[in-house]
C-alpha cells in the first residue's frame, strides 16, 4: 500500500478517536456501553462527510504531513479509559508522555523553524546517536515499568516498517498536535491547581481540603481532567 | 507491567532499533557526498565564432501570466523546459507546463503541455491542493527526468511543501506525485527555484529554502533509488535566520562550492557562501558587490573556473537583466551583458544550464507573459568580457 494511503489512515484514525471523545464528553449520560458506540459511528460519519468533494479527514491530512504513534496511542488510551472504565496507561506512564511530548515540541519546533543555524529534525533522516538516544529513554522507562516506554517501541516499528509518509524519525515521536496537547494536559491542571490552592486558602483557610470522612488522604488525579480525551468521570479522584 | 513483560519489550525494543540503525548504515546518505563535476567536450572559445541567439519557448496568450521557467538537457542534445502558467500567480487555474525542443540551432519548441494541475497533484497525492508553483526539472543520466514543484495546500506560498514526479520517457509520460516530508511543524514552508547538482555516486544537491517564521536555504539531498523504488532523500541547513533565500549553487570541484543568495535584508545585495564538504557545511552568508531587489539569481560554472551569474541588477526592480562574470571564485565580478532593461517591466527568475556541445542556456520570466529562452557560446562570453565594465 502507498505511504500516503497509509499515512491517510492513521490521520483518519486519530481525528476519528479525537472526535469521538469530544462527543462522548457531551454525551455524558448515556450508558457507558451506548456512549461509546454512538459516539464512535458519529465521529466516523463527521470525518468522512465529503466538503468540496474531499473528506474531513483528507483535509486534516492535507495540513497535517503525519500523526505520531504517541498521540494515537493517548487518543486510544483516553478512549479505551472511558469505555471501560480504566484506563490503559496508569498516571506515571501518562504524565510522561505529556512530558515526552512538550519537551519534544520546545526542543524541535523553534529551530526547525529557523531559531538558529542548527536543525534538530536534519539528524531525523538518519543518525545512529538521535536512534541511540531513542533507544536509551525507551529502554530506561521500560526497566522502571513505565509503559510509555512500550509506547516508543509501537513507534520505533512503525518507523521500521515506513508506516507514515515521512522517512524521518522524528515523526513517529512527536507531531505538532501532540505538543500542543502535551502543553494543554500539563500546564492548565497545574495553573487551576495553583489558582484553586489560592482561592481555597482565602475562603477556608482552617479546613484541610485533602482529607476525607475516611480519614486517608486523597490526591486529585492529576493526570490532565481538562482533555477531552482523557477519562475525567471515569477515574475521578483516586486514593 | 509485570518485570517479565518489561525484560520482553527491552530485548523486541533492542532489536527494533538494531534495524533501525543498521537501515541507517546502509543508507545513501552514509558516505560523504561529491559533487559530480562532468567536463564536457567543446571547442576553445578562440576556435568559435561569437554565437547568440533568443527566442520564446511559450507562445504569446493573452490573459496567461507565466512564471519562473527551468530547463535542462536530455540524452541527444533535446532540450526540456519546465514553467507554471495561469491567470495569474497562485490562481486555482495554474498548471506546470512541460516543453520540449529537439537539438539544432533551428529547433523549435513543442507546444506546451500540461503536466500537473492542482486537481491532478490532489488526485495523486491524496489531499486538498489549492495551488502549485514553482517546478524545477533535472536529469543526469539523460534519459530518467525528475520534476519537483510546490504545491500549497493552506495560505500563501510560505505554507508551501515539495512534491516529485519522475519520468522514464523524456517527458511523454510521468509518475505519480510523491510528497516529500521536509518539516517537521505541518509540513510547511519548502520551496525550490533553482539547479540541483548531480552527485558523484549518483543522486543530486537540490537548493531548496523555507520561508515561513525564518526565511533560510537549504539543501534536499535526493538518491536516485532503485526502479520501481522510492528515492531516499534528507535536507540540511545552509544557514538560519530570515534574510537569504533560493540559494545558487556552483560547484567549484569534487567537494568546493560556492552559494548565492535572494537577500530579502534591507541591505539589498546578493549574498555569498562557500562550502568545502561538498555542501554538508557552509559558511556565513556575506554580501558581495552586486545588488540584488530581493529577486531571484542564478549562477553557473563556465569553463576556465569562471563564474557566470544572470541577476537583476537593482537595489529595487525587476526591470533589467544582466550577465556578470567573476574570476576569482565569486570574490569581485564584472558585468558582460545587459540582456533586458525596460522601465516598469519585469524580467526575472534566471536559470542556467550548459549543454554537452559547450553552449550556455537561459532562460527567465519574460515581462509575465513569456518565458524567454537565450543561448550563447563561449566564444561571445570572451567577446563581451573584452569590452565588460567593472
Amino acid at each position: 500500500m502507498r505511504a500516503d494511503v497509509i499515512s491517510f489512515l492513521f490521520t483518519l484514525l486519530a481525528l476519528t478517536l479525537g472526535l469521538q471523545g469530544l462527543l462522548e464528553h457531551i454525551a455524558g449520560n448515556m450508558s457507558r456501553v451506548n456512549r461509546t458506540y454512538w459516539a464512535f459511528v458519529t465521529a466516523l460519519s463527521i470525518v468522512l462527510i465529503p466538503v468540496q468533494g474531499i473528506p474531513v479527514a483528507r483535509w486534516l491530512a492535507s495540513i497535517n504531513a503525519s500523526v505520531s504513534i504517541p498521540l494515537l496511542t493517548m487518543l486510544l488510551n483516553g478512549i479505551w479509559a472511558r469505555s471501560s472504565g480504566a484506563p490503559l496507561m496508569d498516571g506515571k506512564s501518562r504524565r510522561t508522555a505529556w512530558i515526552f511530548g512538550l519537551t519534544g515540541g520546545l526542543f524541535l519546533y523553534p529551530m526547525a523553524l529557523g531559531w538558529g543555524s542548527f536543525d534538530p529534525y536534519e539528524p531525523g533522516y538518519g543518525s545512529v546517536w538521535l536512534l541511540l538516544s531513542f533507544m536509551g529513554l525507551t529502554l530506561l522507562l521500560l526497566q522502571r515499568k513505565n509503559l510509555f516506554g512500550a509506547v516508543l517501541v509501537v513507534a520505533i516499528l512503525a518507523y521500521d516498517l515506513h508506516l507514515l509518509e515521512s522517512r524521518n524519525v522524528w515523526d513517529y515521536f512527536v507531531d505538532p498536535l501532540y505538543a500542543l496537547s502535551s502543553f494543554v494536559a500539563l500546564i492548565v491542571p497545574f495553573s487551576k491547581k495553583a489558582s484553586h490552592h489560592t482561592t481555597h486558602q482565602k475562603e477556608l483557610p482552617r479546613q484541610n481540603p485533602l482529607n476525607s470522612e475516611s480519614g486517608k488522604t486523597i490526591t486529585p488525579n492529576r493526570d490532565f481532567q481538562c482533555l477531552p480525551f482523557v477519562e475525567e468521570k471515569a477515574i475521578g479522584w483516586r486514593e | 507491567m509485570k518485570s517479565r513483560h518489561a525484560a520482553g519489550l527491552m530485548i523486541v525494543a533492542c532489536l527494533l532499533y538494531s534495524w533501525a540503525i543498521l537501515q541507517t548504515a546502509s543508507s545513501p546518505f552514509s558516505s560523504s557526498p561529491a559533487f559530480a563535476v562532468t567536463n564536457f567536450p567543446r571547442p576553445s572559445a578562440e576556435e568559435q565564432r561569437p554565437f547568440f541567439s533568443e527566442g520564446f519557448i511559450t507562445p504569446s496568450v493573452h490573459g496567461m501570466t507565466v512564471h519562473s521557467g527551468s530547463i535542462c538537457e536530455l540524452s541527444g542534445g533535446i532540450l526540456a523546459s519546465v514553467w507554471y502558467g495561469g491567470s495569474r500567480e497562485g490562481g486555482q487555474d495554474v498548471c506546470v507546463y512541460f516543453s520540449s525542443r529537439s537539438p539544432g540551432e533551428g529547433g523549435e519548441w513543442n507546444n506546451p503541455k500540461s503536466i500537473v494541475s492542482r486537481d491532478s497533484a490532489s488526485e495523486e497525492l491524496n489531499r486538498y491542493i489549492k495551488k502549485v508553483g514553482n517546478p524545477v526539472i533535472f536529469s543526469n543520466s539523460g534519459q530518467k527526468l525528475w520534476l519537483l514543484y510546490v504545491s500549497v495546500s493552506l495560505g500563501g506560498w510560505s505554507g508551501s511543501s515539495l512534491n516529485l514526479k519522475t519520468s522514464e520517457d523524456c517527458g511523454i509520460t510521468w509518475s505519480r506525485s510523491v510528497r516529500l516530508i521536509l518539516n517537521p511543524f505541518f509540513n510547511v514552508s519548502e520551496l525550490v527555484r533553482n539547479r540541483p547538482l548531480p552527485l558523484a555516486g549518483g543522486g543530486f544537491a537540490i537548493p531548496i529554502y523555507h520561508e515561513f517564521l525564518g526565511r533560510f536555504p537549504e539543501v534536499l539531498w535526493l538518491s536516485q533509488g532503485s526502479p520501481g523504488s522510492p528515492a531516499a532523500y534528507r535536507k540540511s541547513r545552509m544557514a538560519g535566520g530570515r534574510s537569504y533565500i533560493q540559494p545558487s549553487l556552483v560547484p567549484l570541484d569534487a567537494h568546493n562550492a560556492a552559494a548565492f543568495y535572494r537577500n530579502m535584508t534591507p541591505e539589498r545585495s546578493v549574498a555569498m557562501a562557500t562550502t568545502c564538504n561538498a555542501g554538508l557545511s557552509w559558511s556565513q552568508p556575506r554580501s558581495v558587490d552586486l545588488p540584488n531587489p530581493n529577486s531571484a539569481l542564478h549562477a553557473i560554472l563556465m569553463p576556465g573556473g569562471q563564474i557566470l551569474m544572470a541577476f537583476n541588477d537593482s537595489r529595487k526592480e525587476r526591470d533589467n537583466l544582466r550577465l556578470a562574470i567573476s574570476d576569482d571564485k565569486g570574490e569581485d565580478w564584472k558585468r558582460i551583458a545587459t540582456l533586458e532593461n525596460s522601465e516598469g517591466a519585469e524580467f526575472s527568475y534566471p536559470y542556467l544550464v550548459r549543454d554537452h556541445g559547450g553552449l550556455t542556456h537561459l532562460v527567465y520570466t519574460w515581462r509575465r507573459k513569456r518565458i524567454k529562452h537565450i543561448v550563447f557560446n563561449d566564444a561571445w562570453v570572451q567577446r563581451q568580457m573584452k569590452s565588460a565594465t567593472p
